[in-house]
């Protein structure tokens, strides 16, 4: 029992070295120690992931040697620390074992992530792991896969960080729209209110005109005395005197 | 919307600015008296030497025949009034007036003794003689109260220049045309005096 914890310890611990030295960024994008793949291949796979770097932000690592973990469940979270520590932009990293069984491991990260739908993402990834299946040599597409991730994500990154961009420019306009268009109803709205008014008045005026000019006036009546006896009128008349008409 | 209090009759010297004369010698006379205090003069009076029978009072009555016919027009403006004003009646005639008798002395028999078609004391009659050059506004109790006698003088004077140059109709024409402003003017300051009235008698 001693010694089988002795040993125990001794593979933990040397993962634990291995773990460490993998946490530094590797010096490529493809990293092949057993040669895996053929020398063409990884040259101009290796050439194809550093433009995309270069270009588009988008870093995918290729790790073609052993999984940092016993499973792959366990590797996941591993990978997800060491694409964080290696990238700040978007990146994945393709991981195969050669002789692995079954489609590579792929792992994304980086702000992209945030900004997108997760399941549709992952579902993407999935195809892409199926497609680098089809083939018919024994081993996974590794070129194609790592080809197509650093596509996808590269235009995910992009499309997402577009789209943002058109929303914001599109909502911008609408709000520039939709102030002129408010702004040109209120000045309708105020035109049409004065005119209105003014139509009101116009119209009051005339009608009150009209009342006034159809109105009868009465004097109010009073209480008057007769004067020298006489019974309608007192006699307090007006006189003028004017030169004769001219001939 | 007459309520009582607006047809409750006030004392006419309320509205009443002007001053009464006496029809024969012009003397100033109060306005309930019962004969001239200076010439005693008395409607029977006159009556002995013109009569108790007056002409029938008619809108137009151009005994002078200064108008030739051409009276639509003076009718017109007589009828304007009257329209407005429902409660008036006004006249013109043209006469030669006997030497013997003061115009103003028949202007005021001839409301008294003539045959009224509406309530006498809302007439005014407008009484010309040609043969003396002398023009004469009578108006009726009533609406003597309410017309103004200086506006009236001034434009008895303006029609004057109408007449001097013999444009007998186109004077007449004019003294109704204007007249209506006048009255226009006269019925406004009435009634806020009636109601200024109303609202104090309210008051008290």
């Amino acid at each position: 029992m001693r010694i089988s914890s002795f040993y125990l310890a001794l593979v933990l611990g040397v993962q634990s070295i291995l773990l460490l030295q993998a946490r530094e960024r590797p010096l490529s994008f493809v990293s092949d120690p057993s040669s895996s793949l053929p020398r063409e291949t990884r040259n101009s796979l290796e050439s194809f992931l550093t433009t995309r770097s270069n270009r588009l932000q988008t870093e995918v690592f290729v790790l073609l040697e052993p999984l940092p973990a016993p499973s792959l469940e366990e590797a996941k979270p591993i990978f997800e620390e060491f694409g964080n520590s290696w990238s700040e932009d978007n990146w994945a990293i393709i991981s195969f074992r050669p002789g692995q069984i079954g489609a590579p491991l792929i792992i994304t990260g980086g702000p992209f992530l945030r900004e997108i739908v997760l399941e549709t993402w992952q579902n993407e990834l999935t195809t892409l792991q199926e497609l680098s299946l089809q083939s018919w040599q024994t081993s996974p597409d590794i070129d194609f896969l790592a080809r197509q991730v650093a596509d996808s994500l590269a235009f995910v990154s992009r499309f997402k960080s577009a789209t943002v961009q058109s929303l914001v420019q599109d909502r911008n306009e609408e709000i520039l729209k939709k102030h002129h268009s408010d702004k040109t109803q209120k000045a309708y709205l105020i035109a049409i209110s004065t005119a209105l008014l003014l139509a009101l008045a116009a119209l009051a005026f005339l009608l009150r005109k009209a009342y006034l000019a159809r109105k009868k006036l009465h004097f109010p009546e009073t209480k008057w005395n007769s004067r020298l006896g006489a019974p309608h009128s007192g006699g307090s008349a007006l006189i003028h005197r004017f030169p004769p008409p001219q001939a | 919307m007459s309520s009582s209090s607006e047809t409750r009759q006030l004392p006419a010297k309320l509205f009443q600015k002007g001053v009464h004369d006496c029809p024969l010698c012009a003397a100033k006379i109060s306005s309930a008296a019962a004969s001239c205090p200076r010439c005693e003069c008395h409607l029977e009076e006159i009556d002995q030497s013109l009569g108790t029978e007056g002409p029938k009072l008619e809108k137009i009555m151009d005994f002078a025949g200064i108008l030739n016919g051409e009276d639509e027009a003076i009718r017109k403006s007589i009828s304007t009034i009257e329209e407005k004003f429902p409660q008036l009646k006004l006249m013109f005639c043209s006469l030669k007036c006997p030497e013997e008798v003061k115009l103003t002395t028949l202007g005021w028999w001839t409301l008294n003794r003539g045959t009224h078609s509406s309530i006498p004391g809302w007439s005014g009659l407008l009484l010309i003689d040609p043969s003396s050059c002398q023009a004469t506004f009578q108006a009726g109790y009533e609406l003597e109260i309410f017309v103004n006698r200086q506006k009236l003088e001034a434009l008895l004077s303006e029609c004057g220049e109408w007449f001097t140059v013999g444009d007998w109709s186109g004077g007449i024409e004019n003294f109704f045309q204007e007249l209506h402003p006048i009255l226009k003017s006269s019925h406004h300051d009435a009634i806020t005096t009636h109601k200024l009235a109303l609202k104090s008698l309210g008051k008290a």
